[in-house]
C-alpha cells in the first residue's frame, strides 16, 4: 500500500485557505476599485484554482507530463483570449504611416 | 476522445524500447494532430452551442440584428477552423514521411527536424486564425500580427518539404504507386503552401480574398496534398490491411490520371481568382468562361481517376495476389506482423532497440538485394 | 500475457503503475478540452465585458449575492470531502470512502438546489432572457447580454455538476460492490479530478458574475 503523497493535514489547510480566499474576494468586492475590481477578483480566483489543482488534484505530485498538460491548457486558453482581445483593444488606435 | 486516446497511448503505452526518437514520424504527426484535436474542437463545440442558444432563445450573441457581434463569431469559428486544416494535413504529411523512406530505401533525412516541425505546425497553427478575417473589420494591428504569424507557420512545412526531398536524393528509388502519390504530394503541396503565403500578405489578400484564388490554394493542399497522400497511404498499406496486392499497372495509370485531372481542374482557378472571379457564384461573366470549362473538364478526369481505385481495390480484395508480411521491404513494426494482422496485432509484444528507418543496418533482415554500385 | 487480466492490471499494460498513469494522462487531457470549452465562453464574455463595462456591472448588481457566496463555500466543502474520499481509498478505508462520496454528492445536490433557487428568483425578478426579461435602465440590450452569459455559463456548469453527481453515484455503487482497494482506486481518482475541475470553473464564474456587482449595490 503506497503511502498517499498528500496528508489529511495538507488537505485541511488547503480547504481553509480556499474558504479564506473566498471570503477575501467577497469582502474586497464591496470596495469600488474601478477597472481593478475585475483584475483582483480574477487574480484571487486564479490563486484558488492553483490551490485546488496543485493539492486537491495532486498536480504538484504527479509526473512532469501532467504538469505540462495542465500548463498547456492554460496557455492555450490565454492564446485564445489575448489574440481575440488584441483585435478588439487595438481597433481605436490610429495607424500613422508617416506621409501627410 | 480520439485525441485523448492517442495522446495517452503515445505517452505511456509504447512497446518496450520504443523511445520518443525511435517512433516513426507517422506517430509524431498523429501526436501533433491529436494535440490540435483536443485544444481546438471544444471551441467549435461551444461556438455552436452559443449559436444554438442564440437561435432558440432569440437573444443576440453573434447576430447583429439582435445586438450581437458577428466578428466575435468569426474569431471563435476560425480559432477552431484554422487548426482544423492542420488536423487534415498533418496525417497526410505523416503518410508521406513513411512512404518516401520506404521507396527511396533511405532513412528519412533530418528525423528530428521533421518530428519537431510537426509539433511546430501544431503550435503555430493556433496563432494565425485572424488571416481569415483580414477584410472582416478587425483592427489593422491585429491583421498585421496575424499576417506575420502566418508567414512563420509556413516554415515548419517548408522544413518537411526540404527533408523529403533530401531523403530522395541519392536514394535507391522505386516508382511504385504509393511513391508516385507521395511525390505528387510534395510538388502540389509546395504550390498550395506557397500560394498560402500570397494570401498571408495583407495587400494581396484584399485583392484575392473570397475569389477562386483561395479555392485553388486550399484545393492544392487538400486534394493535391491530403487526398493524394491518402491514396498513397491506401495503396501502401493495402497489402497489410487486406492481405492482397493491388494491380500495379492500373494503379499507376490512375495515379497519373488523378495528377493530370487535378492540375487541369485547379490551376485555372488560380488565374480565375486573380482575374477577379469571386467564389460561391454559379453564374459568371463571359470572360471567365474558358477557364471554367477547362476546370470542369479537369474535374471529370479527376473523378474518373478517383473511381478507378475503388474498382481495382475491391477487385483485388478477392482476386489479388496474396501479400507477404513485408511486400515493400520497409522498416516499421507493422511490417513484422502477418498481412492482415491477427487480433492482438502481435503474437509477442515486440521490443524495439534500433533506430527508425535504419535501412542500412536492416538490409539482411529486410532481404534487400545488394546493388553493385553505391 | 501469462496472467489473466484483472481490473488492477489490464492485458495491454505492463505494470499497474503504467495503467494508472495512462488513465491519469487521459483524464487530464480531457479536462483540458473542458478548459477550452468553458474558455470559449469566458473569451466571448470578456469581449463583451470590455466593450460594455457599465452594462455588465449593472447586470451583476442584480445577482443573488448571498446565495452565490454560500454556493462558493458549498462547493469548496464538496471538493474537500472529495479529496478526503480519495485519501481514504488510498489508505484502504473503504467505509470512509463511502461516507465521503455520499457527503460530496449531498453537498453537490445542495449546490444545485441553491442554483435553481437563484434561477427561479431571477425569473421572478424579470431577469431571465427569452423567458421574461425586463430592464428599464440604460443599455438594456447589453444588460440582457450579461444575463444571457450568466444563464449559459452557470447552466453549462450546472449540467456538468449534474453529470458529476451521476459519476459519483456510479463510483459509490462500485465502491459498495468492493471493486476498489488501496492498490486500485483509479476510477475514484479520475472522478475526483473531474469534480475538482468543476469546482475550479465555479471559482471563476463567481469572480466574473458576482463580485463586480457587490460594489454597485
Amino acid at each position: 500500500m503506497k503511502e498517499p503523497a498528500i496528508s489529511i493535514k495538507t488537505y485541511t489547510w488547503t480547504f481553509l485557505a480556499l474558504l479564506a480566499l473566498a471570503l477575501a474576494t467577497t469582502l474586497i468586492g464591496f470596495l469600488d476599485l474601478g477597472p481593478f475590481s475585475m483584475v483582483i477578483a480574477v487574480t484571487i480566483a486564479t490563486a484558488k484554482a492553483i490551490l485546488i489543482a496543485f493539492f486537491f488534484m495532486h498536480a504538484l505530485y504527479e509526473s512532469k507530463v501532467i504538469r505540462v498538460i495542465l500548463a498547456g491548457g492554460i496557455i492555450w486558453f490565454l492564446i485564445m483570449v489575448s489574440l481575440t482581445l488584441g483585435d478588439y483593444m487595438t481597433r481605436g488606435w490610429v495607424l500613422n504611416l508617416g506621409g501627410k | 476522445m480520439t485525441g485523448v486516446n492517442f495522446i495517452a497511448t503515445i505517452h505511456r503505452m509504447r512497446a518496450p524500447g520504443l523511445t520518443w526518437f525511435r517512433l516513426p514520424i507517422f506517430i509524431w504527426s498523429m501526436y501533433a494532430t491529436s494535440l490540435i484535436f483536443v485544444l481546438a474542437t471544444p471551441v467549435l463545440a461551444i461556438t455552436l452551442l452559443m449559436i444554438a442558444v442564440e437561435r432558440i432563445a432569440q437573444v443576440g450573441i453573434f447576430d447583429p440584428a439582435l445586438g450581437g457581434d458577428p466578428v466575435l463569431f468569426q474569431h471563435m469559428f476560425w480559432f477552431y477552423s484554422h487548426p482544423a486544416v492542420y488536423i487534415m494535413v498533418l496525417p497526410a504529411m505523416a503518410v508521406v514521411s513513411e512512404i518516401i523512406p520506404a521507396f527511396a530505401r533511405k532513412p528519412l533525412f533530418g528525423y528530428k527536424a521533421v518530428a519537431f516541425s510537426s509539433m511546430g505546425i501544431a503550435v503555430l497553427g493556433f496563432l494565425v486564425w485572424g488571416h481569415h478575417m483580414f477584410v472582416a473589420g478587425t483592427s489593422i494591428y491585429s491583421a498585421m500580427a496575424f499576417s506575420l504569424l502566418s508567414y512563420f507557420v509556413a516554415i515548419p512545412s517548408a522544413i518537411k518539404v526540404f527533408n523529403w526531398t533530401a531523403t530522395i536524393y541519392k536514394g535507391s528509388v522505386s516508382w511504385d504507386t504509393p511513391m508516385l502519390y507521395a511525390i505528387g504530394f510534395v510538388g502540389l503541396f509546395t504550390i498550395g503552401g506557397m500560394t498560402g503565403l500570397f494570401l498571408a500578405a495583407l495587400g494581396l489578400d484584399v485583392h484575392v480574398t473570397d475569389t477562386y484564388f483561395v479555392i485553388a490554394h486550399f484545393h492544392y493542399i487538400m486534394v493535391g496534398g491530403t487526398v493524394m497522400a491518402y491514396l498513397g497511404g491506401v495503396h501502401y498499406w493495402w497489402p497489410k490491411i487486406s492481405g492482397r496486392m493491388y494491380p500495379e499497372g492500373i494503379a499507376k495509370l490512375s495515379a497519373l490520371t488523378v495528377f493530370l485531372g487535378f492540375n487541369l481542374t485547379f490551376f485555372p482557378q488560380f488565374v480565375l481568382g486573380y482575374l477577379g472571379m469571386p467564389r460561391r457564384y454559379a453564374a459568371y461573366p463571359e470572360e471567365f468562361q474558358m477557364l471554367n470549362v477547362l476546370s470542369t473538364a479537369g474535374a471529370s478526369i479527376l473523378g474518373f481517376g478517383y473511381v478507378m481505385p475503388l474498382f481495382y481495390l475491391l477487385w483485388s480484395w478477392k482476386y489479388g495476389k496474396e501479400a507477404e508480411p513485408n511486400p515493400w521491404r520497409a522498416t516499421g513494426l507493422e511490417w513484422k506482423t502477418p498481412s492482415p494482422p491477427p487480433k492482438h496485432n502481435f503474437e509477442v509484444t515486440p521490443t524495439v532497440n534500433y533506430r527508425p528507418y535504419d535501412y542500412e543496418a536492416m538490409r539482411e533482415e529486410l532481404g534487400l538485394v545488394r546493388t553493385s554500385h553505391s | 500475457m501469462s496472467e489473466p487480466a484483472t481490473l488492477e492490471l489490464r492485458e495491454q499494460f505492463a505494470t499497474p503503475e503504467q495503467q494508472r498513469e495512462t488513465a491519469s494522462i487521459g483524464m487530464w487531457v480531457f479536462l483540458i478540452t473542458e478548459v477550452m470549452l468553458f474558455g470559449g465562453l469566458f473569451t466571448a464574455f470578456t469581449v463583451y465585458r470590455l466593450s460594455h463595462p457599465m452594462a455588465f456591472d449593472a447586470g451583476s448588481a442584480h445577482m443573488e449575492f448571498l446565495l452565490g457566496g454560500i454556493n462558493t463555500a458549498v462547493l469548496i466543502c464538496s471538493s474537500y470531502t472529495m479529496a478526503l474520499a480519495i485519501h481514504s481509498a488510498a489508505t484502504g478505508k473503504e467505509q470512509r470512502v463511502v461516507l465521503f462520496l455520499l457527503a460530496t454528492m449531498v453537498i453537490g445536490a445542495v449546490f444545485l438546489g441553491i442554483k435553481f433557487t437563484e434561477y427561479y428568483l431571477h425569473f421572478q425578478d424579470h431577469k431571465a432572457p427569452a423567458l421574461w426579461f425586463d430592464y428599464s435602465g440604460p443599455q438594456a440590450p447589453y444588460v440582457q447580454m450579461f444575463f444571457v452569459f450568466y444563464f449559459l455559463m452557470t447552466g453549462l456548469h450546472a449540467l456538468h455538476m449534474t453529470v458529476g453527481i451521476g459519476i459519483l453515484s456510479v463510483l459509490l455503487f462500485r465502491t459498495l460492490l468492493g471493486s476498489f482497494s488501496a492498490e486500485y482506486y483509479t476510477p475514484l481518482e479520475l472522478g475526483g479530478l473531474y469534480w475538482h475541475f468543476i469546482d475550479i470553473v465555479w471559482v471563476f464564474l463567481y469572480a466574473i458574475f458576482y463580485i463586480p456587482g457587490l460594489h454597485v449595490r
